[in-house]
């Protein structure tokens, strides 16, 4: 059972990185995609800004409400923008990102796609001679390649804002503005923030390749785009909070922390 | 003298007449057999008509042609090579349609001409698509999406995009179903027009037998997976042997 199972991981994923590679070679057709690539950017954008503001904040000022009145206590409620700043840049920002991506994104993705292939399009465009993966997985690599640093962004600064709210006006850690930002600017260095945007690439590259992957296999009816979505999600979220720990630990390596 | 839109569209196809070859052809789906050697050939530029009742394999064996399925035996020659090799240009009208639905119905048309870098003047294609739409009926309609037609002018849109792509074997699924009786007249006319004006191949699978005889160089009758009788109409109608006289009466006939 062990083996079906690793065979079948094996399998899925070699799928997944030939349509990477494949993807990566059309990239080279960028110029003439250009409209594709930012009608997917802009998607990207209206999909998620509003909610990403929403989790950044929130994630940011949750941590500060759990940690700021423990530090207090230790009477070192100074050392909260730093530690919000390591958390949210490092973690909390990318992974909620990719999370948010997967969820927002990568479900319409695969029903896009899956919806394509259940209603011969995707066979109407090899019919045509035109390859499916640079027609609709290209230009969405190239986006997201695009957005998710800003994307990411957004979030870490979100909730770097979140955590200084919540410790300004919180009576149990009552911190200045001026010294939470003071701290973060201590601890957070270019290469914090780097490591953040690229987990967050890393994460949403694999969302993209596996929602397009349970996409593009999808077969059978219309109930079958269903179970794809449900596939492509909750496998993204799982690839995601895997490959957090071995990208975090080949980041340390390179001493991108 | 301005020229017609019909006039405007055969300037823009120029498909060579390629022949086309099935020979032996099988493919299993499990332990189904859908295809159980087929033979086929039509001739560079002819009509062929392939009618059978549902579950004959006629789809199947179109996918084939249009080389989106892999054969477990046997092959298809498009142009006297393999499907998968060969130059020509293969066309196929989908049953469905296979519209995509986030174009508009002039995007859909325009979409093989702009992806093969074809566009040399905006104004050109943009003449060029919305005759090819008015040879098919749907003439003002380029900024619709296809969610917006019925399913007899989404069909017609899609033989309006296969056109464009300038096939040298223009395959057809099902062209008429669900068509009302003017509109199966004018999908009639479109292919006899090709056949006459443009001279490349078409293979029209149909269930529609008034469409079959009225286009028809030839009529091929599926049935078990295998092709049970191939002539021409009046040689398929007169000597016919009692599976196809009753496919032809129109009863059914039970596939096995």
């Amino acid at each position: 059972m062990i083996t079906g199972i690793a065979e079948r991981f094996a399998s899925f994923t070699g799928g997944a990185l030939k349509i990477f590679i494949e993807s990566v070679y059309w990239c080279k057709d960028a110029g003439a995609n250009r409209d594709k690539i930012f009608r997917q950017i802009s998607i990207i954008g209206a999909d998620t800004l509003l909610v990403a503001a929403a989790i950044g904040f929130s994630g940011g000022a949750v941590l500060a409400l759990q940690t700021g009145p423990l530090l207090a206590d230790f009477g070192i409620q100074e050392t909260l923008g730093g530690l919000i700043g390591i958390a949210v840049s490092r973690e909390i920002g990318p992974v909620m990102c990719s999370i948010l991506v997967a969820g927002r994104l990568g479900s319409a993705i695969t029903a896009e796609i899956a919806s394509m292939r259940v209603y011969d399009e995707i066979d109407a465009l090899v019919t045509m001679k035109i390859d499916p993966v640079k027609f609709l997985v290209m230009p969405r690599l190239i986006a997201f390649v695009i957005s998710m640093p800003v994307l990411v962004l957004f979030i870490i600064v979100t909730g770097w804002a979140g955590g200084a709210i919540v410790g300004a006006t919180n009576p149990a850690i009552s911190l200045s503005s001026a010294t939470y930002f003071n701290n973060l600017g201590d601890f957070v260095t270019f290469s914090t923030v780097l490591n953040g945007v690229i987990k967050a690439l890393v994460f949403g590259v694999i969302t993209l390749m596996i929602c397009c992957k349970i996409g593009l296999e999808t077969s059978g009816g219309p109930r079958q785009i269903g179970v794809s979505v449900t596939r492509a999600v909750v496998s993204s979220i799982v690839m995601i909070l895997v490959c957090d720990y071995f990208i975090s630990k080949i980041l340390l390596v390179f001493g991108i922390v | 003298m301005e020229k017609t839109n019909l006039e405007i569209l055969l300037s823009r196809l120029n498909g060579r007449p390629v022949p086309l070859e099935v020979r032996n052809l099988k493919k299993s789906f499990g332990s189904r057999e859908v295809l159980r050697g087929v033979n086929l050939k039509a001739e560079p530029g002819e009509v062929m008509v392939l009618i059978g009742g549902s579950g004959s394999g006629k789809t199947v064996l179109l996918r084939h042609m249009a080389g989106l399925e892999e054969a477990d035996e046997g092959e298809v020659l498009v142009d006297s090579l393999p499907v998968s090799e060969t130059t020509a240009r293969v066309s196929l009208v989908f049953q469905s349609s296979a519209l995509f639905n986030s174009m508009t119905v002039a995007e859909n048309v325009e979409l093989f001409a702009r992806e093969h870098g074809l566009v040399k003047d905006e104004a050109e294609l943009a003449e060029v698509s919305e005759a090819a739409l008015s040879v098919v009926g749907i003439q003002g309609r380029g900024s619709a999406l296809p969610s917006e037609l019925s399913g007899g002018m989404k069909r017609r849109v899609a033989i309006a995009r296969a056109l464009l792509t300038n096939p040298d074997l223009l395959l057809y699924d099902e062209p008429t179903t669900g068509l009302d009786p003017a509109t199966k007249k004018s999908v009639e006319e479109i292919i006899l027009t090709i056949r006459d004006k443009v001279g490349i191949t078409q293979l029209v699978v149909t269930h529609d037998i008034q469409l079959a005889f009225s286009i028809a160089g030839r009529l091929s009758i599926m049935h078990g997976g295998r092709i049970a009788e191939t002539g021409t109409p009046e040689e398929v109608s007169s000597g016919a042997s009692p599976l196809v006289s009753r496919f032809l009466r129109g009863d059914r006939v039970e596939e096995g």
